[in-house]
């Protein structure tokens, strides 16, 4: 297959994809120790599960968004099609990724252990939250996702090569139900492997909100990445100043809908003010975390939301990957208020006010083992493709940025000589 | 090419009140859109600040060209959204506060979660009712009589023609000069525009 990638920027890639590899690998091995030694287990595993979710949610964002691309089209996709696609199949390692966690379960899940206080609130729904379902439904759910993410590139390269509308028609066809399908799983694993850490406490949303949380996090990879290879060929074409106001745009958009989803699902429990729902949150705004809750407001809705409202930080790449790469961080400190927090020994209690650092430190370790791996995985599969979808139906709204483009260069290079002499000012005394 | 607008000939022979000195500036006719973006970069190259442009459709490049770098709706619809958040939180905040205030479930009176969805639904009201009377005040609407609609042709603007209009106003405007040089932008027709 004929790759005309000659940029060094392109002959990069495997190397940053072995660099990437390498270090996932060892930070992995690292994490793998401490969740042997007893005394840091406890730590370890709940950051483990943030990197873990952090990472899956670019992962499956890249399913889940080339899957909106192919129902709705538009200019960006030619752009983020490959690489939504690439990170798609970061899904294949993220399966094996998940094992520590199920290896881990009595220090995550209370439902797990064999003597534990949340067993009498819960005993209930223990038709469902048991071991062996909790394994089987991801490993259901693993399947469909990696099914959906190989059909996807497998079908995309066959449009590429065919000037048949078959492959498009099926691309198109598979996506709806697909969506749907990627939608009701992700709740559901939402709601396994974070929502039960606290078996007593629920909410509706919480599966829509982690999904904006992912799609957001996919959109700020997608323009860190399309900013890296915006000046390769054939990359260039249309890394242009409008398809990134339209990535800002999408980022916003998530943005406003993230705030919306998790403000909505602390009205609601606020609202209702109930004594198995409320503990949920005192957890989360009590002592230490109060101030986390506090940057999380300003710095996850209000700095961005006011940033990605103007268009020169949207047309600039390297600005607005600074604001991709600030919301990619605060996510990951909004995903440690969410699973560090529900830690506790006893149920409805409000005690865990203090920050525990230890855990906060692992963290990035986690971050680093397992994006490590997926972006080695990512930077191999966007290697191994064309970086262009060729016969993507969106390029019919290429031709007229270029147009338009062109018109603006006209003018700058336009030195019509008007003669001072004939246009010199003239007052026409009326 | 269709012939049904008036020759530059016909326009200039067209009964007028050019001679009263009545004039609101000289209208001229494109056949591309291309064509006049370029002439209205030319003509703003030249000096020219008093123009507009008419098209039947949206053209590229053209509201640039004629020197409109800053649309101002959007910090009307800003101002708007922010005025309405703020009025929407405080006629709230008075209401449990000061004028009625209230003991529910407990909570203290101002309780902000309580308020935002009404902040936001007035900021949203106040941004969405800038943005249409913002737009109609700048565009100087509604308007019933406007000179350009004495231009010869002009009910082409809504078909397929392009049209670019330099106005008397403009200091650097003069009315054989300025023909002239609309005319070697290579316009269609010129034609004078009465008020």
């Amino acid at each position: 297959m004929s790759n005309p990638v000659s940029s060094a920027r392109a002959t990069q890639l495997p190397h940053l994809a072995r660099l990437a590899g390498i270090a996932g690998l060892g930070a992995l091995v690292g994490c793998i120790l401490l969740m042997l030694i007893p005394s840091t287990r406890g730590s370890m595993l709940p950051a483990y599960l943030v990197g873990y979710t952090f990472w899956f949610g670019i992962a499956l964002g890249g399913l889940m968004l080339s899957m909106v691309h192919l129902l709705t089209g538009g200019a960006w996709g030619i752009l983020v099609r490959r690489p939504l696609e690439a990170a798609s199949l970061a899904l294949i390692p993220l399966a094996i990724l998940i094992v520590p966690i199920f290896v881990g379960h009595q220090v995550l899940y209370p439902w797990t252990r064999a003597a534990d206080p949340y067993l009498d609130l819960i005993h209930e729904k223990t038709a469902y939250l048991n071991l062996s379902g909790f394994i089987l439904r991801t490993v259901i759910f693993f399947i469909i996702w990696i099914t959906l993410a190989v059909l996807l590139n497998v079908a995309s390269i066959r449009q590429d090569k065919t000037t048949s509308h078959a492959p498009t028609r099926w691309l198109a066809l598979m996506s709806g139900p697909g969506l749907a399908l990627a939608f009701l799983t992700a709740t559901f694993a939402a709601v396994d492997w974070l929502m039960t850490m606290e078996p007593d406490w629920y909410s509706s949303i919480y599966g829509a909100m982690l999904m904006v949380g992912w799609g957001l996090c996919t959109w700020c990879m997608m323009v860190l990445i399309s900013t890296f290879l915006r000046d390769v060929s054939p990359v260039d074409q249309v890394a242009r100043p409008r398809i990134f106001n339209d990535l800002g745009n999408l980022m916003l958009a998530f943005v406003i809908l993230y705030a919306y989803t998790s403000f909505i699902q602390f009205f609601i429990i606020w609202a209702g003010n109930l004594t198995e729902e409320i503990p949920w949150y005192l957890r989360r705004t009590r002592g230490q975390w109060w101030y986390v809750m506090t940057a999380l407001i300003i710095f996850h809705f209000f700095v961005p939301l006011f940033l990605l409202l103007m268009r020169g930080l949207k047309r600039r790449p390297e600005r607005l990957s600074l604001i991709a790469i600030g919301l990619l961080t605060i996510h990951l400190v909004d995903l440690t208020w969410l699973i560090v927090p529900a830690r506790v020994r006893e149920p409805l209690s409000i005690t865990a006010t203090e920050i525990p650092w230890f855990t906060i430190i692992l963290i990035p370790l986690a971050v680093v083992a397992i994006g490590g791996i997926c972006l080695a995985t990512f930077l191999t599969v966007l290697r191994s493709k064309p970086l262009l979808p060729v016969n993507d139906p969106s390029w019919d709204r290429i031709p007229a940025i270029w147009h338009q483009e062109e018109m603006e260069r006209e003018f700058d290079d336009d030195d019509l000589d008007l003669g001072d002499a004939h246009f010199s000012p003239i007052v026409t005394g009326r | 090419m269709s012939d049904t607008a008036p020759t530059f000939a016909e326009s200039v022979h067209t009964p007028s009140r050019v001679s009263t000195g009545e004039v609101y500036g000289l209208m001229a006719e494109f056949i591309e859109p291309d064509h006049v973006v370029r002439a209205a970069r030319r003509a703003y190259r030249a000096g020219f600040r008093k123009m507009d442009g008419y098209s039947p459709l949206p053209v590229v490049g053209l509201a640039e060209a004629i020197g409109f770098k800053k649309n101002r709706v959007a910090t009307i619809v800003l101002l708007g959204g922010v005025t309405g958040a703020c009025s929407g939180m405080f006629m709230q905040w008075f209401a449990s506060t000061v004028h009625y205030p209230l003991i529910i479930a407990g909570r203290p009176y101002a309780s902000w979660p309580s308020f935002v969805p009404i902040t936001f639904e007035l900021g949203i009201l106040f941004a969405a009712f800038s943005a249409v009377f913002g737009m109609l005040a700048l565009n100087g609407l509604p308007r019933l009589y406007h000179p350009v609609f004495n231009a010869p042709g002009f009910d082409l603007a809504s078909q397929d023609r392009f049209f670019l209009c330099i106005e008397a106003t403009d200091p650097k405007f003069h009315l054989t000069q300025t023909r002239e040089f609309l005319e070697s932008l290579g316009a269609r027709t010129v034609s004078v525009v009465e008020h």
